[in-house]
């Protein structure tokens, strides 16, 4: 006899379903609930969860308007390995500051940030967030070659500055470690959407993507090491860093040959090479924290869409090599 | 083409089915290696049908339950032939050039 679905992944599912736009029609959408419901009466606890994400991704895509034959689609697609590296690096660092939240009560960032106004407990439920995110990320499968990635961008910088400037050592730690402010969770919670309403990860050729994405990472953040940059960047989180850079790669691994690959990630990694320059205080005055993020935030994702939609255009219509 | 894709158009190329049919269809072909959810399922063949690969050939109510029967246009068949021809073209070198490594690796040992 099969088991009945689990009550709670049921509940689950019912609100799941609810993400679907009407416009969907009643027919697919009972299509849909039937097949989840099936599954669920199979699955374990960990299988009826990845089962419900999954319908939950598709119904906020669809209502979003984000569907994969669509333009739009398409660029939201190639967004999902930025915000897999960003969320890999977030949930990397908040992890490893909680951590030190537990166990070194004279931490530094902990009596420097928002933390000393929310209390430990919620500060550190809170910097559990992005490991959660991730989590979700994981259940929903919506990573797969970019958890490679994540784990480049979690790794290597740490090694880079220690191996560059031993002497930063001792704070090297705090170049990536944030504190709580809203404007940085607003942007975890931008990326995990991203990442979990994505569609499946569709990198091409996937031995090169991951490589495609990480190494101009890499690339920036050893020129700003060596450049010193990174003192000036002290108290910024990664982000407006590896923005462009992962955004402009993830654009080049969508592309079709090794060739034009190699060349997108060229052009496209200039931009964090020389950020450190162009806001230097010596320089120029820096920007305010949340233009320099916008402003590069939005131009990394425009020029994703623009890349896309021109590879789109020249592509012929049933080639399915971007399905 | 990804290999769901091409697991759910193989899945259609010698009869249409539904979609639930479908998912277990991908299932057996793959071995049990690949198991589609609802949401990847339907929106794969959202997809496929904006794309003109896979048509809806009726819709009927079994045990009162809705259900569209998928089937593969021309267009769907012509690319799941390509497809495949490709993969052949691939496992053929695959096999060629494991071929000379072995035939290699047994003479060395010899």
């Amino acid at each position: 006899m099969t088991p009945g679905p689990r009550r709670p992944a049921v509940r689950l599912l019912r609100w799941a379903l609810a993400l679907y736009p009407a416009s969907y029609g009643t027919t697919p959408l009972a299509e849909v609930a039937d097949h989840a419901e099936r599954h669920l009466a199979r699955a374990g606890r960990l299988g009826g969860l990845r089962e419900v994400a999954d319908v939950a991704a598709h119904g906020a895509r669809l209502r979003l308007g984000l569907v994969s034959h669509r333009p739009l689609g398409r660029a939201f697609a190639t967004a999902a390995p930025l915000a897999a590296v960003l969320a890999g690096t977030y949930a990397a660092a908040h992890l490893w500051w909680a951590f030190r939240m537990v166990t070194d009560p004279d931490f530094e960032t902990f009596s420097d940030e928002g933390a000393q106004r929310v209390g430990p407990f919620l500060a550190a439920a809170v910097a559990l967030l992005p490991a959660v995110l991730m989590l979700g990320a994981v259940l929903a499968r919506r990573w797969s070659s970019a958890r490679a990635l994540a784990l480049v961008a979690v790794v290597a910088p740490p090694l880079i500055h220690v191996l560059a400037r031993p002497e930063l050592l001792g704070g090297a730690a705090d170049t990536w470690v944030v504190g709580l402010s809203e404007r940085r969770y607003a942007l975890i919670v931008l990326n995990a959407l991203i990442l979990l309403l994505a569609p499946p990860d569709r990198a091409h050729p996937r031995s090169v993507a991951p490589w495609a994405v990480a190494v101009p990472i890499m690339a920036a953040d050893i020129t700003i090491t060596l450049t010193g940059g990174i003192v000036d960047w002290i108290n910024l989180s990664g982000f407006d860093i590896v923005a462009p850079v992962a955004t402009g790669a993830a654009v080049a691994c969508t592309a079709r040959t090794i060739g034009r690959t190699a060349s997108a990630t060229a052009v496209l990694a200039a931009p964090p090479l020389l950020t450190p320059a162009l806001t230097s205080v010596v320089l120029l005055p820096p920007l305010p924290f949340v233009q320099r993020l916008t402003v590069l935030y939005a131009l990394g994702c425009l020029v994703a869409l623009v890349a896309v939609r021109l590879t789109a255009r020249r592509s012929r219509p049933a080639d399915l090599t971007h399905t | 083409m990804q290999e769901p894709t091409f697991l759910l158009l193989t899945a259609l190329a010698d009869e249409p089915r539904h979609g639930y049919a479908l998912g277990d269809e991908v299932a057996a072909i793959s071995e049990g290696r690949v198991r589609l959810g609802a949401g990847t399922l339907y929106g794969t063949l959202d997809r496929l049908l904006a794309e003109g690969l896979i048509r809806v050939e009726r819709e009927e109510t079994v045990h009162g339950r809705p259900r569209r029967v998928f089937a593969l246009t021309p267009e769907g068949a012509q690319a799941l032939r390509g497809e495949s021809e490709r993969l052949r073209a691939a496992l053929r070198e695959a096999d060629r050039r494991l071929s000379r490594t072995w035939t290699r690796l047994v003479g060395g040992t010899a």
